[in-house]
């Protein structure tokens, strides 16, 4: 992601050719740190105003709007917080003085000030006098955005270019005078402007350019600035104007003459002042840094510095201590890290246990289970939690790197030198990032405190009992590996969790299932939930051979792998020859067509996970003898086995961590260290139970109208009231859904709000939604989404299924018969009409299920589902994840209008916005999307 | 070297209780020899002793190769964009 933000910060204006979004924050990334920028409700950045004897507004451009930094250390909201006034900043990255001037105009007799703050900078000079300003898209490419400018005609100021227009240039190189050269427009200006163009590509930045044309009457750069100034004195009326030029980091850092102050002091009267910076800000740089290295705006040191001097000019009285000082906040936060591994994740929950935000890496890199240091995660959950780096309680990473190194020596060891080696050569890398978190840490945000780490099991264990509505539960946690552990069992007692068994690599049920994914041709990591899909078409001819082969399973659930049959230890495949030659030739590989052979492996390997599990909470029942159950680690995924450990009645609930896999890890750090350190949490789990799984990132109705205003796309608001019967209608008429709405979903699984829905009625559903919008196999089933007062009528279980994780066989009177058919073609058998419901049966009646109650986080889904059942009789409706094969689910708008666009999906719902595909205009991309993204 | 012979099944072993939260040592801050102390010093297995000489200076070798790339944590930092912030 080469943007600051995964939100669209800017949005086109008619007036004014561009604001931020209104009632925005956004975390920005910014070199060893960020900033979090907020805005009003007009699309300016002000958040919490003061009230104070002087009402200010202040007029500027990226250096007054506060560029580089948070709202609270701008000079604006220092003199707030400093001095008895209220300040309104109307300032915005890239104003020249006529946006300036429009915008004063627009708000002078709506908000209410006595004087006004005018920042200009030098580069106005040319800014004025351009149709539109060179800007960066979010891929990183060079565009005009179009602006409002003046000419100066017969003495006066004529308005230009209103209403701004929307449409943007792509501008072919850093100048963006090819991109002028296109653009009928910008043509006429082309050759007149060549050096502003220059400048505003950021060439200034390198250069000592130093604006003559502001000493040169004669200039129409500087006829054009006189008259908008002139203009603006004019629009101020009575009250006071400051001007504050604006010095460039060179001018300070050069100690170059003020050559600009002489065009300003001729502006100078009785109401209106003028505030030369320069040379206190020459002062300070003695003291600290003043420009931000990046970009050569304001440090906040700057800022305070500019305030004292505002504060000063303007005899501004302090205001009293009591009104100034920051409430200490309530609240405090703990972060948790999972990464280098696989599916990175980052996770913040406050003093008392509840999550506040969760998000995996891949949403934002748009890279399928990333496993790099989660930045973007991080700087998603400080957005969430609207904190600071520095104001964290704690930082915990979910791993132990020494124990991890120690089991990749161990294994090195164990082998012939040759193989040790290279087995060393694979892991060298990732083994040492785990060494270097701290310093990913320092240099992405500049972060200084203590980083602590809990030991993977452990993880997984917190982030299965303190979210669980359980004071009393056994543990269960079952994976590939985490350091030493493969399966462990642990108790949890309110406020405290014990592991208190495990068993030790390399004898794990989760890297036996993934070895079997791997023959079968799918991707370790990634495909097991494939593998468990295919089960259901196979029969467990393969399960003997199994145990006598390849894994003896124990009375307690422990297992030992016959490690002669694997090679997962020397880093390679997950099988060698030897596995080949007892299961029938060599693995299958990916793509190719499907055999009876990887159906009867994945219904064998079912059947022994399935059975180890059971032994497994046997063992976990008579260790604790707990009453309940809670489970976490990638096999808790396995929702197959879950459904059946549900039915044993071994323990009187079972509560599963939708986040199962590593993900969740982060989650369970940021518990885990919340837990080991807090003194004072309660005893009640009022606070802290996991109520769902939506703890990532929303987009406001005004983020979604900016992003579809600025995409052109075509979109329509649902009427009043209207919302779920329409959807129900489209839906009953065959229609596909993508379906954006809330806050995304932490775990694998899309659970509505990042869905693709559709009419499980149709028989022709499954193959549609497989081969024209996910592109996937076609075997594999889809999963049902329907109202939690409806379950026990359309599925033969008896609680609710709220993050998917239960499988479920369709009632009885919903079935219908099925003729034999003679054939091992997927395609074919997954044709057959098994129920009322086809497109979400699979073969064996069963369906991966998700539930919606009416008080769930989910309620505009809930009523699509009451109008879909008012229409078609059923309320459920197939649920598969917002996204194509091979690719993260969606995250922002613009990923979803991106995945619509690309698939034949037929209309996109984003909040209270619908479009219609016919209605939008043809998709164009530079290079095929489907080389974005490795298939898994 | 070997350290472990072979990874013979033992079923289910008791947990280290004492090994739950702590904190990440400042392994950027150490020289090479001292943090193949500081990982060896964490390191769970008993057999580990008899084999410290040799596991430390295969430990610091490979941190001493691992420091000499370069660790791109970085790739966020763009210096082009007085505007960037805006679409």
């Amino acid at each position: 992601m080469k943007h600051r933000s995964y939100r669209q910060v800017i949005k086109y204006h008619s007036d004014f050719g561009h604001v931020y979004v209104d009632g925005l924050i956004a975390r920005m990334k910014y070199g060893s740190g960020g900033y979090t920028i907020k805005t009003d409700e007009n699309g300016f950045r002000n958040s919490e105003l003061k009230e104070g004897e002087i009402k200010i507004l202040i007029l500027g451009d990226s250096y007054a709007a506060g560029s580089g930094v948070s709202n609270q250390d701008r000079f604006g909201d220092y003199l707030m917080e400093k001095y008895d006034c209220r300040v309104t900043n109307l300032a915005v990255n890239g104003y020249g003085v006529d946006q300036q001037l429009l915008v004063y105009k627009a708000f002078k007799n709506v908000i209410e000030h006595d004087l006004v703050i005018f920042a200009p900078h030098m580069d106005d000079l040319y800014r004025n006098l351009m149709p539109y300003r060179v800007g960066v898209n979010r891929e990183g490419r060079n565009i005009s955005i179009p602006k409002p400018y003046f000419e100066v005609e017969r003495g006066a100021l004529t308005l230009k270019n209103i209403p701004v227009p929307l449409e943007r240039e792509i501008l072919n190189n850093a100048s963006g005078e090819k991109g002028a050269k296109r653009h009928s427009v910008l043509n006429r200006f082309k050759n007149r402007f060549k050096h502003a163009i220059n400048r505003f590509s950021g060439i200034h930045l390198l250069g000592k350019l130093s604006y003559p044309e502001i000493n040169n009457e004669k200039s129409q750069h500087w006829q054009l600035m006189h008259h908008l100034i002139k203009d603006l004195i004019k629009e101020v009326d009575d009250r006071e104007l400051l001007i504050c030029p604006i010095p460039y980091n060179y001018v300070v850092e050069n100690n170059e003459p003020q050559y600009y102050m002489p065009f300003f002091d001729r502006h100078c009267s009785e109401r209106v002042q003028i505030l030369d910076v320069n040379k206190p800000l020459v002062k300070g740089l003695k003291n600290e840094q003043l420009y931000l290295p990046l970009c050569g705006h304001f440090t906040p040191y700057a800022h305070r510095l500019v305030g004292e001097l505002l504060a000063n000019k303007l005899s501004l009285a302090k205001r009293k201590q009591a009104a100034s000082t920051k409430q200490p906040s309530s609240e405090s936060f703990f972060l948790g890290i999972s990464c280098y591994y696989h599916d990175s994740a980052a996770a913040i929950v406050n003093q008392k246990g509840k999550i506040i935000a969760a998000a995996q890496e891949e949403r934002f890199t748009r890279i399928k289970h990333d496993a790099s240091f989660p930045m973007h995660a991080i700087h998603y959950c400080l957005e969430e939690a609207g904190c600071d780096i520095d104001d964290l309680k704690g930082v915990c990473y979910y791993d132990d790197e020494a124990w991890t190194i120690e089991r990749v020596l161990a294994n090195k060891s164990s082998l012939p030198k040759s193989e040790g080696d290279h087995l060393w050569t694979l892991a060298a890398e990732s083994l040492f990032q785990k060494t270097r978190l701290k310093s990913s840490l320092v240099n992405s945000f500049n972060y200084q405190g203590k980083l602590h780490k809990t030991n993977h099991h452990h993880s997984h264990a917190a982030s299965a009992f303190y979210p669980s509505p359980f004071q009393d539960a056994a543990i269960l946690i079952v994976d590939g590996v985490g350091e030493w552990s493969c399966t462990s069992i642990g108790h949890g007692k309110n406020n405290k969790v014990d592991l208190l068994e495990h068993q030790m690599y390399p004898h794990s049920l989760g890297l036996l299932y993934s070895a079997i994914t791997y023959f079968c041709g799918f991707k370790v990591n990634s495909g097991e939930y494939k593998l468990m899909g295919l089960a259901p078409y196979g029969k467990p001819v393969y399960k003997s051979l199994l145990e006598k082969e390849a894994v003896q399973i124990f009375d307690d659930g422990s297992i030992e792998l016959n490690l002669s049959l694997f090679d997962f230890q020397r880093g390679g495949a997950m099988t060698n020859d030897r596995f080949s030659s007892v299961f029938g030739g060599p693995p299958r590989t990916g793509e190719s067509v499907i055999s009876e052979r990887e159906m009867d492996l994945a219904a064998s390997i079912q059947v022994i996970t399935e059975e180890v599990m059971l032994r497994l909470i046997k063992r976990a029942k008579a260790l604790t003898k707990s009453d309940y159950l809670v489970m976490a680690g990638g096999v808790a995924l396995n929702c197959v086995a879950n459904g059946k450990l549900i039915k044993e009645k071994i323990f009187k609930d079972i509560w599963i961590q939708p986040a199962a896999g590593d993900a969740g890890g982060a989650l369970g750090a940021a518990l885990d260290m919340t837990y080991s350190t807090q003194e004072d949490l309660p005893d009640s789990k009022d606070d802290s139970v996991q109520q769902h799984s939506y703890f990532g990132p929303s987009f406001s109705d005004a983020e979604i109208a900016a992003f579809l205003e600025s995409s052109g796309a075509v979109s329509h608001t649902f009427r009043e009231n209207d919302r779920a019967e329409t959807i129900a209608r489209w839906l009953a008429e065959g229609n596909v859904i993508g379906y954006f709405d809330g806050r995304m979903e932490f775990g694998p699984r899309a659970l509505g709000h990042r869905s693709i829905i559709a009419d499980p009625t149709s028989p022709e559903m499954q193959k549609k939604l497989n081969l024209k919008i996910k592109y996937r196999e076609s075997f594999r089933p889809f999963a049902p989404i329907c109202l939690e007062q409806d379950v026990s009528d359309l599925f033969q279980i008896d609680r609710p299924s709220p993050y998917m994780l239960l499988v479920a066989e369709i009632a009885e009177q919903l079935k219908k018969d099925v003729p034999e058919l003679d054939s091992t073609n997927l395609l074919e058998i997954v044709s057959q009409t098994r129920s009322e419901l086809p497109a979400i049966t699979h073969v064996d009646f069963s369906a991966r299920l998700q539930t919606l109650g009416k008080g769930n986080a989910n309620t505009k889904l809930h009523a699509v589902l009451e109008a879909f059942k008012q229409i078609k009789g059923y309320g459920v409706l197939v649920n598969t994840s917002f996204n194509v094969r091979g690719e993260p689910i969606v995250c922002t708008p613009e990923d979803a209008y991106a995945c619509f666009m690309r698939t034949e999906m037929d209309i996109l719902v984003l909040g209270d916005r619908f479009l219609l595909k016919e209605e939008q205009q043809a998709w164009v991309e530079n290079k095929d999307w489907k080389e974005l993204f490795q298939l898994d | 070297m070997d350290i472990f012979k072979s990874f013979k099944n033992s079923g289910f072993k008791k947990v280290d209780k004492g090994r739950v939260l702590r904190e990440i040592p400042d392994y950027e801050s150490m020289e090479p020899k001292e943090m193949a102390q500081a990982l060896l010093s964490q390191m769970m297995h008993d057999e580990l002793v008899e084999h410290k000489e040799e596991l430390l200076a295969e430990i610091e070798g490979w941190i001493n190769k691992m420091r000499e790339k370069s660790w791109d944590d970085e790739k966020q930092r763009e210096v082009r964009d007085f505007i960037y912030e805006m679409f």
